[in-house]
C-alpha cells in the first residue's frame, strides 16, 4: 500500500500493519503514532488500533454476539471465582484424610508458576458452583478474564476453571496487558460499543470507579487471613469495600430464637438466601496464623458440622459451639446463585420480544444496553429513600465521591444533605450527631447503620430496617462490652462460627424476626436485649473507626453554633459515663433529655 | 539474514577471578552478557563462536577491576526487507498474527493474509482458516509453522521488530 494515502490504522510497534512504514519519524503532518491509540487485543504485543478501526471491530463482534444471543461477560478470579494462597500448610492440610474439614477440600488445585524463583506452591480453592455457573453463563455469555494477577497467573488459574479452553479461549487479561495496577476499566476490552453488552463480575468495586456494567460480588473468602493475593496496589479494600463480615449481622439477631433457626428445604428468593447463609469463615479471622496447630478435636465429624447451605434438610445440631472454634474454612458459600439468576433477568431483558421481532425484519441496529437495563434493575432496589449520611463521609472528604453516596444514588435512593420532611432514612455510623436527633424526632424516618446501606447495594434488595437500626444496634453493643452480665453469652460471641447460626432462612423468617425484633424493643427491658446475639465484631469495629471521624464531623457541624456545640459535648458526656453502666433503658433516658433541651 | 561477524565487548573483571581460571571465567562472562541480546546495528546475537582475543586486562585503579577487550566471532541475525522468513504462530486475533522467527516477533496483519483465510472468532484456540484454490483446507493457529515475507522492520537500539505477508505464491503454512 502507499504509505502517503494509508490513514495507518492498524500499528505494530510504531509501524504501520498495512503500509509498513516507520511512524515514529516525524512527518509533517505531525505524529501518525497518535492516530491509533487503543489497545483492542487481551495481550500486551504492542498493536494499537485507530478508533474508527476499534469501532468497526466493535461492531463486527457485537453483530456476531446477538446472532448468537449471547451477551459479554467480564470474570475476575480473585475472591470472585476462586481464592488463592501460598500458605504451605494448605499442603499437610490436604494430605491429612482423617482432617475433619477434609470434606471442605474438594476443588482445591495447586500448580507453580514457571519462572517462579521462590517455587510458591499456590494453591486455589474454587468457590462452591463455580464450574456449574461457567458452564450455564458459556451459553448466554462470551466470558473474558480480566484480572490483577500476572500472565501465567491468569492462564493457570483458566486451564483450572477451563481445561479446554472453550469457555475464555484466550479472552484473559491480566495486569501484565491491563497497564494498570489500580483500576480495571470495561473500556480496556470494549472500546466501543461491546460496552452496551459487557456484565462485569468482580468482587470489588473501587477498582471498576462502581462501573455502570458492574455486579459486584461478596468476595470469597476461603483460606481465611489471606485476602486477596493480587490486591491492586495502594488501596486498601477494607476501606472502600464494605466489610464482609458483617454479614453474619443479620442472622445474629434471630438464630437463638429456636422456631425461626429451623433450616427452609428451599428458598424462594435466591436473594434473601445469599444474605440469610451465614458466612463463619470471616468471623474466626483472627485465628489465622494458628489455624493448622490447633488441630480440630477428632470428634468432631463432618456430619455434626453446622452447615448452613439451604439445602440441608436435617434440623440446626447444636454441638458444643466451642468445638468449632478451630475450623479453619467452611464450604457453604452460596453467592454465584443469586448473581446467576441476576445474569439470566438482564439476558433476558436485554433479548427480549422485540428483539426477534427486529431480528426477523433483519433490522441489524439495536440500541438495547444491559448499563441500562442494570442501572433499571438497582434502582428499584433504593428507589423512594431519601437518605441522610452521618459519620460516614469523613471530614474534609466531597460526599459526591465518597462510596456510599455513589451506591445510593446508584441503586435509586436520593442524598440530602440535612434532615427534612422528605428524609426516610438517616445512615449513622453512631448515635448522638445531630442528624440522628433530628431524624428521631421525624416520625416515620429509619435510623440505620451503614451496613443496612452497604448489604442491600450488596444483595439489590432492599433489607428490613428494623435489623439495622442503628439504636438496636448500639444498644447491643453496649451490652456486649458489659461482659459480666452474662458470661454464657460472652463466650458464645467468641465462638460464633457457625454453631449457633445454623439458621437459614427464607422470606417468612424475615417477617418473624422483625416481628421479634419489634417485641424486644417494645419491652426494652435488658434481659431481651441480652438474649439476642449481640456484638458482630465486625460492626463494632467499624463504628469505632468512623468515631474519630466523627467527632470531627460533629464539631464542623455545629461550628457556627457554639450553644448546640456545647449541647453536644453534654451528650457526649452522657453517653460516656452511660458506657460504664452500659443499660440500654437508661441510654434512652439519656439521649430524651438532649431532646428536649434542644427543643 | 543469518552471519558471522567479528564484534568486541569489554568485559570488567573482578579481582576475585584472577587466577588460573581467569580466561574460563571471561569465557562464562561473554557468554552470560552477550549471547540473546540484540543490537540495532548487527541484530540478534545467536551464539558466540570463537574467541578472537581477550587482549591484555588493564586494572582499574579505583575499584581494582580488570578491564578486557574481548573480541568474539559470533552468528548474528539481522532480519532484511524483502526476506523470506519461516516463524511459529504464537498469537492469533482479529487483527491479524503473530509469529516468533526466533527471537525476531513478526506481526502479520489481516490484510496481508490471503481472502480465502477467514478468522473463525469461536474456534478454539482462535484460527484464520478456509480453503485454498486446490481445496486444500489451511488453519493458522498457535504453533503452527509458516513462511512470512518481512515487509518493514523497525530497530530500536535493543530491539527489533517486523510486519510480513503471507499473501504471496509460496508462503503461509
Amino acid at each position: 500500500m502507499d504509505p502517503t494515502n494509508c490513514s495507518h490504522e492498524i500499528q505494530f510497534r510504531g509501524m504501520c500493519a498495512m503500509c509498513f512504514k516507520n511512524l515514529e519519524i516525524p512527518s509533517f503532518e505531525g505524529s501518525h503514532t497518535e492516530k491509533a491509540t487503543i489497545n483492542m487485543s487481551h495481550n500486551a504485543l504492542g498493536l494499537l488500533v485507530s478508533e474508527s478501526k476499534a469501532k468497526e471491530i466493535e461492531r463486527e463482534t457485537a453483530q456476531r454476539l446477538r446472532k448468537q444471543k449471547k451477551l459479554s461477560l467480564i470474570l475476575d478470579l480473585d475472591q470472585t471465582v476462586i481464592h488463592a494462597t501460598v500458605d504451605g500448610n494448605v499442603g499437610e492440610w490436604l494430605q491429612d484424610v482423617n482432617h475433619p474439614d477434609h470434606h471442605a477440600l474438594k476443588n482445591i488445585f495447586h500448580f507453580t508458576l514457571a519462572g517462579d524463583r521462590d517455587k510458591n506452591i499456590y494453591y486455589i480453592k474454587v468457590r462452591p458452583g463455580t464450574f456449574e455457573f461457567l458452564e450455564k453463563a458459556h451459553k448466554l455469555f462470551e466470558m473474558h478474564i480480566y484480572t490483577m494477577g500476572t500472565r501465567p497467573y491468569a492462564e493457570a488459574i483458566a486451564k483450572i476453571l477451563d481445561p479446554t479452553g472453550a469457555l475464555f479461549n484466550e479472552r484473559i487479561l491480566s495486569r501484565d496487558d491491563s497497564g494498570s495496577f489500580q483500576e480495571k476499566s470495561v473500556k480496556r476490552i470494549f472500546p466501543g460499543e461491546g460496552e452496551t453488552m459487557a456484565v462485569v463480575l468482580d468482587d470489588r468495586g473501587d477498582v471498576w470507579s462502581w462501573s455502570r456494567n458492574l455486579i459486584r460480588v461478596n468476595p470469597f473468602n476461603f483460606f481465611i487471613g489471606t485476602g486477596d493475593i493480587n490486591e491492586p496496589l495502594g488501596k486498601s479494600g477494607r476501606k472502600v469495600a464494605p466489610p464482609p463480615n458483617t454479614q453474619e449481622s443479620t442472622p445474629a439477631v434471630v438464630a437463638p430464637t429456636a422456631d425461626v433457626a429451623l433450616p427452609t428445604q428451599s428458598s424462594p428468593t435466591l436473594n434473601t438466601e445469599s444474605q440469610t447463609s451465614p458466612k463463619p469463615v470471616e468471623t474466626n479471622a483472627s485465628s489465622s496464623d494458628t489455624r493448622t496447630e490447633n488441630t480440630p478435636e477428632p470428634q468432631i465429624t463432618p456430619e455434626l458440622a453446622p452447615n448452613p447451605a439451604p439445602s440441608t434438610p436435617q434440623p440446626p445440631v447444636h454441638p458444643n459451639p466451642r468445638a468449632t472454634t478451630t475450623r479453619p474454612t467452611q464450604d457453604n458459600d452460596r453467592e454465584l446463585e443469586p448473581i446467576w439468576t441476576r445474569l439470566q433477568t438482564i439476558h433476558s431483558r436485554y433479548y427480549n420480544d422485540s428483539f426477534d421481532a427486529n431480528l426477523q425484519k433483519h433490522v441489524v441496529e439495536w440500541d438495547s444496553d444491559v448499563r441500562k437495563i442494570m442501572d433499571s434493575m438497582r434502582e428499584t432496589v433504593l428507589e423512594g429513600c431519601c437518605l441522610v449520611l452521618s459519620g460516614v463521609v469523613p471530614i474534609g472528604v466531597d460526599i459526591a465521591k465518597h462510596d456510599a453516596y455513589k451506591l445510593a444514588v446508584l441503586f435509586g435512593a436520593e442524598v440530602a444533605t440535612d434532615v427534612d420532611e422528605w428524609t426516610t432514612h438517616v445512615v449513622a455510623a453512631k448515635t448522638g450527631t445531630d442528624k440522628v436527633h433530628k431524624g428521631m424526632r421525624r416520625k416515620g424516618v429509619h435510623i440505620v447503620t451503614p451496613d443496612w446501606l452497604y448489604h442491600s447495594v450488596n444483595n439489590w434488595t432492599r433489607l428490613s430496617e428494623t435489623v439495622y437500626s442503628l439504636m438496636d444496634q448500639s444498644s447491643r453493643n453496649r451490652t456486649n462490652t458489659n461482659s459480666s452480665v452474662n458470661t454464657d453469652i460472652a463466650s458464645l460471641d467468641d465462638d460464633e462460627d457457625g454453631a449457633i447460626f445454623t439458621a437459614t432462612l427464607n422470606m417468612g423468617d424475615w417477617a418473624d424476626m422483625d416481628a421479634e425484633v419489634d417485641d424486644a424493643l417494645a419491652e426494652d427491658s435488658d434481659e431481651e436485649d441480652d438474649l439476642l446475639p449481640n456484638g458482630d465484631e465486625g460492626i463494632s469495629k467499624d463504628v469505632q473507626e468512623v468515631e474519630k471521624v466523627e467527632e470531627e464531623e460533629d464539631e464542623f457541624d455545629f461550628d457556627d453554633d457554639l450553644l448546640s456545640r456545647e449541647i453536644d459535648e453534654l451528650v457526649g458526656a452522657h453517653s460516656d459515663s452511660d458506657e460504664e453502666k452500659t443499660n440500654a433503658s437508661k441510654r434512652k433516658r439519656s439521649v430524651s433529655p438532649d431532646v428536649e433541651v434542644k427543643k | 539474514m543469518l552471519f558471522l561477524k567479528e564484534l568486541t565487548h569489554t568485559i570488567l573483571l573482578h579481582p576475585t577471578f584472577f587466577g588460573r581460571n581467569l580466561r574460563s571465567a571471561l569465557k562464562q562472562r561473554l557468554y552470560q552478557e552477550v549471547e540473546g541480546t540484540c543490537s540495532g546495528l548487527f541484530g540478534y546475537i545467536i551464539a558466540v563462536i570463537e574467541i578472537v582475543d581477550t587482549g591484555k586486562g588493564v586494572l582499574q585503579t579505583a575499584t581494582g577491576h580488570a578491564e578486557f577487550n574481548v573480541r568474539y566471532k559470533a552468528i548474528v541475525f539481522k532480519p532484511f526487507k524483502g526476506q523470506v522468513v519461516e516463524g511459529l504462530v504464537t498469537t492469533v486475533n482479529r487483527m491479524g498474527f503473530f509469529a516468533d522467527v526466533g527471537p525476531l516477533q513478526v506481526f502479520v496483519s489481516a490484510h496481508l493474509i490471503p481472502e480465502y483465510l477467514r478468522f473463525d472468532p469461536n474456534a478454539n484456540p482462535p484460527a484464520y482458516a478456509g480453503e485454498n484454490q486446490d481445496m486444500q483446507l489451511l488453519t493458522i493457529e498457535k504453533g503452527v509453522a509458516l513462511k512470512i515475507r518481512i515487509l518493514g522492520t523497525r530497530v530500536d537500539a535493543t530491539e527489533i521488530f517486523a510486519i510480513g505477508t503471507i499473501k504471496e505464491d509460496y508462503l503461509g503454512p
